[in-house]
């Protein structure tokens, strides 16, 4: 009788295996926290769907391209992977997954994306990739900072404001001997500089192909966006030229910038600081300018290899759950909070998001993020869809971050550094 | 003639083996490089040598080039000296001289990704514990790792840091076989320091003062980690060295079959340096002493 029971059990808990499906996916957000708020949303879909197992693999942003690649070449991708612009026209050029179009339309019409969001994955005629969340930049700010160098909290809200405003704390603090700098600009050779510069660039409407991808870049935006960068360099800490995310945030954090175009992602430290003294205003342009900055879609997209396993099903089902706005909060205000900021219209507007502590205590600030998206650009993709595929390799060269040191190291003038640029740029087109 | 056919065919599995994971990988980057290609598989177009012509009308590829003779000549003078100062002062046998021993090995031990992250942050002009002291002084912070001149030079002694600990142990291992009795011999003789590290300890070491510079040379030349994760080749490429160009002309501006034409000069230079090296200042012999 013992052995009959065992036997069954056994061969219960092998038809359970051996009926559970396992999808696997890679994404790039490797902090401690992003993993576990990863692992819980994966949880919860587990217990929904008891037949489908899910494993999450970390790898991290800095070697997302090596690994896909050889991934895609050694035919061991996963089955699908969080991804940025960039990445999924990688992957595309690569031949190595497969268009969305019907779930997004079916996520679009249950959720609403925000059109603007959904371009840069238009590749020919089909969607490539599918967006989980954004990343809007506005100009962020320490409110005493500004009140005590300025006599206001208002932040600036046009250029001249903005110049005046970075030049006025940073000498007035230095006769104080404070040091304390006005603005924070990098001008490293990464693409932290090349999201600030794009954000200063989007406010006089530079583009960086047409509509039919032709090159536009040298154009006298550009020149007038790179010129208001580098003036208001001078108000950046010393040593900017080599920084990064890792240095910008730590000298905000440690009071030593008062004002910077960024990410709203500091909140989290802010808040396990139990510092509130952060604030966000629409990021400011020229009077004769126009409302931008740069948003930054994150997608997910499907290998071949899914299909070819037979997975497709599942991770549609796992692409489903995640949307839901109750869901897709844990991916956005609980992986990054103020950073990964709601996508869909119904995830924007839902309690699940605006109740969560951290948004809730910087509720100001969120409600700036998430309007920002409204007038968000990506570069290479500001006349919609991915118009040009060069823009993968023009962003990895980071020929924006390499033209903006040009210029504020002295190396080049204003001119030469964006007709050089421009000529890079080029050359990848050609190639 | 037999046993060594027999040889050759037990020798057979390993060769194949070296073949495999060594000349391979050669044979497919020579053919990269002569293809127009975005990711090194897929379809690729031939285009001769048109990678190669590109490159060397590449200006920062040129530079690249120049840079890494530069960066190599400079870790090569640091990394030969101090180790053999450092192994000269610590082969004094002093009473803390196991302690200085173990205390010299922490920066080897260390992951370049660790000693990237820490320099970087030791360094940082506006809260960085070094700008720190220097501004307590009186003076103005220095911009150590975003400017044109001294970045380059700031990531050598960086470099040079890490492997220091390295050379010294392997010179100071060389300096406990040199036998007490010639220094005896030689104080007899009315030699002083100076005529004895000439005459007697240089020589017998010599043969590991060179191996320490080919290592040096081979591991300074093909430094990637520490330059990627500080400077990116910046600003305005002036730390861009060649497998920093390497790396990034594959892997972010997704040209392998340029990559790969880059990857087959440096390695063409490696070969020629390492020939040069092994055929111009290998040491003769370690055992004959010089009469003064």
């Amino acid at each position: 009788m013992k052995k009959v029971l065992f036997v069954s059990i056994v061969l219960l808990l092998a038809t359970f295996i051996m009926a559970q499906t396992t999808i696997v996916f890679w994404h790039h957000e490797s902090p401690a926290h992003r993993v576990a708020a990863f692992q819980k949303a994966v949880e919860l879909f587990q217990q929904e769907y008891p037949d489908i197992k899910v494993v999450q693999q970390v790898v991290p942003w800095g070697d997302a391209w090596t690994k896909t690649l050889a991934a895609i070449d050694a035919g061991t991708t996963p089955d699908f992977q969080f991804s940025l612009p960039e990445l999924t026209i990688t992957a595309y050029q690569a031949d190595a997954i497969i268009p969305l179009d019907n779930i997004i339309n079916e996520i679009d019409e249950k959720y609403d994306f925000v059109d603007s969001q959904l371009e840069p994955y238009m590749i020919d005629g089909n969607y490539w990739g599918i967006p989980i969340w954004t990343m809007p930049m506005v100009l962020i700010y320490r409110p005493s900072i500004l009140e005590e160098y300025l006599g206001t909290s208002e932040p600036p809200k046009n250029w001249n404001e903005l110049l005046l405003a970075a030049q006025e704390i940073t000498l007035k603090s230095a006769a104080e001997g404070e040091k304390i700098y006005g603005i924070g600009l990098t001008a490293g050779n990464n693409l932290c500089t090349q999201e600030q510069v794009y954000t200063v660039m989007a406010n006089v409407g530079v583009e960086l192909f047409d509509e039919d991808g032709n090159l536009t870049f040298d154009s006298p935006e550009t020149l007038r966006a790179v010129e208001f960068y580098k003036d208001l360099f001078k108000f950046s800490p010393p040593g900017a030229t080599g920084w990064a995310w890792g240095e910008i945030e730590m000298n905000f954090s440690a009071g030593k910038i008062a004002m910077m175009p960024y990410f709203g992602g500091l909140q989290k430290r802010f808040y396990d600081m139990g510092n509130y003294d952060l604030d966000g205003a629409p990021q400011p342009f020229p009077i004769d300018g126009q409302r931008g900055s740069l948003t930054y879609p994150n997608d997910i997209h499907i290998f071949k290899s899914a299909r070819e396993k037979g997975h497709l099903d599942e991770v549609y089902k796992f692409i489903r759950f995640i949307m839901r706005p109750e869901i897709n909060a844990i991916f956005t205000a609980q992986t990054e909070p103020g950073s990964f900021v709601p996508i869909t219209v119904e995830a924007q507007e839902s309690d699940a998001y605006w109740n969560d502590p951290i948004i809730s205590q910087f509720e100001h600030l969120n409600r700036v993020i998430v309007n920002e998206i409204n007038y968000g650009k990506l570069y290479g993709f500001e006349t919609g869809s991915a118009v040009n595929l060069a823009i993968g390799g023009i962003s990895g060269g980071n020929l924006l971050a390499e033209m903006i040191q040009n210029v504020v190291t002295g190396k080049y003038t204003v001119e030469k550094a964006v007709s050089e640029t421009t000529e890079k740029m080029r050359e990848f087109i050609e190639e | 003639m037999r046993s060594r056919f027999k040889g050759f065919l037990l020798l057979t599995p390993v060769l194949s083996l070296v073949a495999l994971i060594t000349i391979l990988p050669i044979v497919n980057m020579i053919y990269n490089s002569l293809l127009k290609t975005q990711f090194g598989f897929g379809k690729g177009e031939f285009i001769g040598l048109s990678n190669y012509v590109k490159l060397f009308n590449d200006e920062v590829f040129v530079g690249a080039v120049g840079k890494s003779f530069i960066w190599t000549l400079e870790n090569l003078l640091i990394q030969l000296t101090i180790p053999l100062l450092i192994a000269l002062l610590l082969n004094k046998q002093t009473k803390f001289y196991r302690v200085t021993k173990s205390l010299i090995l922490i920066p080897w031990v260390l992951p370049m990704v660790v000693i990237s992250i820490v320099w970087r942050w030791l360094l940082e002009p506006n809260i960085g514990f070094v700008n720190h002291l220097i501004t307590n002084m009186g003076f103005e912070p220095v911009n150590f790792m975003g400017s044109l001149n001294l970045t380059f030079h700031v990531l050598v002694l960086i470099n040079s840091w890490h492997f220091i600990p390295f050379g010294t142990i392997l010179m100071l291992a060389a300096l406990s076989t040199v036998p007490q009795s010639l220094y005896d011999a030689a104080k007899v003789d009315g030699a002083g320091s100076f005529k004895q590290f000439i005459y007697i300890t240089f020589p017998l070491i010599g043969k590991i003062i060179w191996f320490v510079g080919l290592l040096a040379f081979m591991w300074s030349f093909n430094t990637f980690d520490l330059i990627w994760l500080t400077t990116q080749g910046g600003p305005s490429n002036a730390t861009m060295t060649l497998p920093t160009y390497i790396y990034k002309l594959a892997f972010k501006m997704y040209d392998a079959g340029r990559s790969s034409a880059a990857a087959f000069i440096s390695t063409l230079i490696l070969i020629g340096v390492g020939v040069l090296y092994f055929t111009l200042l290998s040491p003769k012999s370690d055992t004959e002493v010089k009469q003064p």
